[in-house]
Parts: structure tokens; C-alpha cells; sequence
């Protein structure tokens, strides 16, 4: 455009992050989020995915998550480093929750996801 | 429950994680198992079309093992009749799989993937896989196959005198969709499964096809999005029909497309929508249309 004024200095987020972030949640373009995830890793990221089921049944939202590829619908769309011990080749949901909380035993195999939260305390923010 | 039972395409549905939508359906289908646990493709799996959609999941699930272990025990109890989907790249697959499920009584069927998209082919033809299965169980067995053959007939013919008690028809066929900005593949692998309202008219045709080829049941699917969509494929010869894609923006399409199976048969002079099978070929619709307009 003819005499326009720059008026945004294109700026990275990794730059204009502070030494000691804290906290860090984020949603955007893949190559940022994974840039801040390379900086922080404990950051909780909203990751995207197409998206047909939308409940663990047809396996198309999955996204590469340490080496595993795990369903954005069950494991996200936040996610963390670590946050998820689900088997990626195990469609078996995990059991309601009202079960668990009538003291039905607990359930063989893999546990339920870890939903990560924005309160999530300073040891789930360790990086593994 | 209807006269035309109404399944799930395999891959389209959990039961375990919906079964309320499972208890929809007259019979629900697996997604297809192998001998081993697989993570499948790398993403992006799924894209959408005008006309449908297109996956690239590539068989992700927990192998034969624990599936037996895990899941059947309790698929069986949440479903009134429970088929299950097997794949695999050999036929050596194809009878691991098969004799890990024979004898149980609580599976209804066995259908096996012949025609799986997204992953390498088996070096054995279909009717040399069914054979394998055959000779590893006594379980019904149904070959699902592919609209893309030039005489799917002859295919058809090859499965069932190799041992199938059924086919299932159709698999998606192979398509590809581009990033309109970058003109890049948009599913990681390039092509992938074309399912949805553009797969109607091919399964119809094959359906057709196999129908005055064979004489066995034949669960048709493809792109069916309502009760007259259904009634078309009971028309050509199906004998039970499968829902996909359309579970995805309708899960309890079955209940729907059952009452409209019902309304589109009457309508046309059929006590019940068995009534029209294969209707096209034996000429009998036209009599029928011929009377009613009399």
C-alpha cells in the first residue's frame, strides 16, 4: 500500500517471552507453539487437529506427542509434555468417573489421561 | 428390530465410547484389528471434501492380543450382535487374527478388510486371504472390498467360492485433496479414503454388480445419508445396510434411517423394505411402479 506507515514490529513470541515465564498457555500456529514448547517445556498448548468423530472412535484428530500419536479429542486439545500416559493403540475409554468415585477398583491397564489445567501446581510443570 | 438390519461401517464407531449409538444399530461393526498393535499414519488424517471426507488413519488399535483380552469381553456386553473387522498384510494375518477369534460365540461374524487404503497391500490376492481366514475359523466371514476393480464381480465371485459367507460393500475408495494456498496434499500420506454422499452412486453399482454375480448376503454402504439412500441399496440386492461418514455429523442416524426405510418402502407398494431387494434386477419394481400408477 502507497505511503502506509509500519505501524507493528513483527516481533517472536520466544523473544518476547521473560526469562522465567511461569505459567505458560498457549494457542496458534504450530511452528510458534512449538517453539515455546522447545523454550518451555511444560507449557500447555492448544494443539488443532481435523476432527470427524470428536470421540475416540475414528482415530483422525491425532497429533505426534512424545513419539506416540495420541487422539487431540481424548488427550487435548491442551496439551503438555508428559501430560498423557493414554496408549495410543488402545481405543478403550477411560471409565466414568462416577464409577471411580463409588470405590469401583481401579481399572487394569492404562490410566485415564491427565487433563492438564491451567492451576496445574509447580511438580506438573516439571518437565519429565 | 427391522427387516433390513442397519450396521456401522467399521472404523466409523466406538461402542464402548458411544453405545448408546451402538444400541442404534442392529449389529455393530469393529474397527478393523490386526495381529499386532500399529499407531497408524502420521497426521493430518482427515480432510474434508464438497462431497465427503477423506481419512488416513492407516489401522491404529491395540493388535488381536489385547483387543481379545480387553475389549471383547466388554464390546460383547454392550452390543446386541458384535462383528469384528480384521486386517493385516499377509495372509498369515489374516489366520492369526481369524484363529484367535474362532469359537467364540460371542462374535456374530467376521469381516475381513481386504481393501484398506492407507496401508500396504497384502502381496496375496483377496480370494487367497479369504482363503487363510477360511481354513482359521469357522465364524461367518464377510469380504469387505474395494469399488476400485474394474469387474468387482469377478472379485466377488473369487471371495465366495474361496469361502466367504458374505461381502461387504464397499470400502472407501483412494482420493486426494490439495491445500487451495499451497496446492500441497492436505493428509500427510497424500491420498487417503474417499467415503461420504460421492460414494453412493459407486457402491450402488457394485452392489448391482456383485448382487447378480453371487448368492450370498450382502451388507451394502456407501455414502447413505437417509432411508430412500438405504431402500436404493436394497434395491440392487443388499440384504443389510452400513452406516459411515454420516455418524460423524448424526450419530443416531440409524433410528432415523430405519423409520425412513420403513415410509420410503410402503411408498412404493412394499409390505416391508426386505420386499425390494434386488428389485432392480428381477424387474419387479417396474410392475410394481406399472400397478400403482394403474
Amino acid at each position: 500500500v502507497a505511503n502506509a506507515e509500519v505501524v507493528l514490529n513483527p516481533t517472536l513470541v520466544t523473544d518476547a517471552l521473560p526469562a522465567d515465564p511461569g505459567d505458560v498457555i498457549a494457542c496458534g500456529p504450530e511452528p510458534m507453539l512449538d517453539a515455546l514448547e522447545a523454550l518451555v517445556p511444560g507449557a500447555q498448548l492448544a494443539r488443532e487437529a481435523p476432527m470427524a468423530c470428536g470421540y475416540g472412535a475414528c482415530y483422525g484428530c491425532v497429533v505426534e506427542r512424545d513419539g506416540h500419536r495420541v487422539r487431540l479429542c481424548l488427550d487435548g486439545p491442551v496439551l503438555r509434555r508428559g501430560g498423557t500416559n493414554r496408549s495410543p493403540t488402545d481405543p478403550l475409554l477411560p471409565v466414568v468417573a462416577s464409577q471411580e468415585q463409588a470405590g469401583a477398583p481401579a481399572r487394569q491397564g492404562p490410566a485415564p489421561p491427565a487433563i492438564p489445567r491451567v492451576s496445574d501446581s509447580d511438580v506438573e510443570r516439571r518437565p519429565q | 428390530m427391522t427387516s433390513i438390519p442397519i450396521l456401522n461401517a467399521s472404523g466409523c464407531l466406538d461402542a464402548l465410547a458411544a453405545p448408546q449409538v451402538a444400541g442404534s444399530l442392529d449389529a455393530f461393526v469393529t474397527k478393523t484389528i490386526t495381529p499386532l498393535p500399529r499407531e497408524g499414519n502420521p497426521p493430518v488424517r482427515i480432510a474434508e471434501t464438497e462431497l465427503g471426507m477423506l481419512n488416513s488413519i492407516g489401522l491404529q488399535g491395540p493388535g488381536i492380543e489385547a483387543f481379545v483380552t480387553e475389549h471383547l469381553p466388554r464390546l460383547a456386553e454392550a452390543t446386541s450382535q458384535l462383528w469384528v473387522s480384521v486386517g493385516g498384510f499377509s495372509a498369515d494375518d489374516f489366520t492369526t487374527c481369524c484363529e484367535r477369534l474362532d469359537g467364540d460365540d460371542r462374535i456374530a461374524a467376521i469381516e475381513l478388510n481386504l481393501s484398506c487404503p492407507n496401508v500396504e497391500e497384502a502381496p496375496e490376492t483377496a480370494a487367497q486371504l479369504v482363503v487363510a481366514a477360511r481354513a482359521a475359523t469357522r465364524l461367518p466371514l464377510y469380504a469387505k472390498l474395494s469399488p476400485a476393480q474394474w469387474d468387482i464381480a469377478e472379485a466377488g465371485r473369487a471371495v465366495v467360492d474361496a469361502g466367504a459367507d458374505g461381502l461387504s460393500l464397499v470400502n472407501t475408495i483412494r482420493g486426494l485433496a490439495l491445500d487451495p494456498a499451497t496446492l500441497r496434499p492436505k493428509l500427510a500420506r497424500g491420498a487417503g479414503g474417499y467415503s461420504g454422499p460421492a460414494l453412493r452412486p459407486i457402491a450402488l453399482a457394485c452392489v448391482h454388480s456383485c448382487a447378480s454375480a453371487v448368492d450370498v448376503p450382502i451388507v451394502g454402504m456407501g455414502g447413505i445419508r437417509t432411508g430412500l439412500d438405504a431402500l436404493e441399496l436394497v434395491a440392487v440386492g443388499a440384504s443389510a445396510v452400513a452406516l459411515g461418514t454420516i455418524l460423524f455429523s448424526d450419530p443416531f442416524a440409524a433410528v432415523r434411517i430405519r423409520q425412513e426405510l420403513d415410509a420410503e418402502a410402503a411408498a412404493r407398494g412394499f409390505a416391508t423394505p426386505r420386499d425390494a431387494r434386488a428389485v432392480v434386477s428381477s424387474g419387479k419394481f417396474l410392475e410394481i411402479a406399472a400397478n400403482s400408477s394403474a
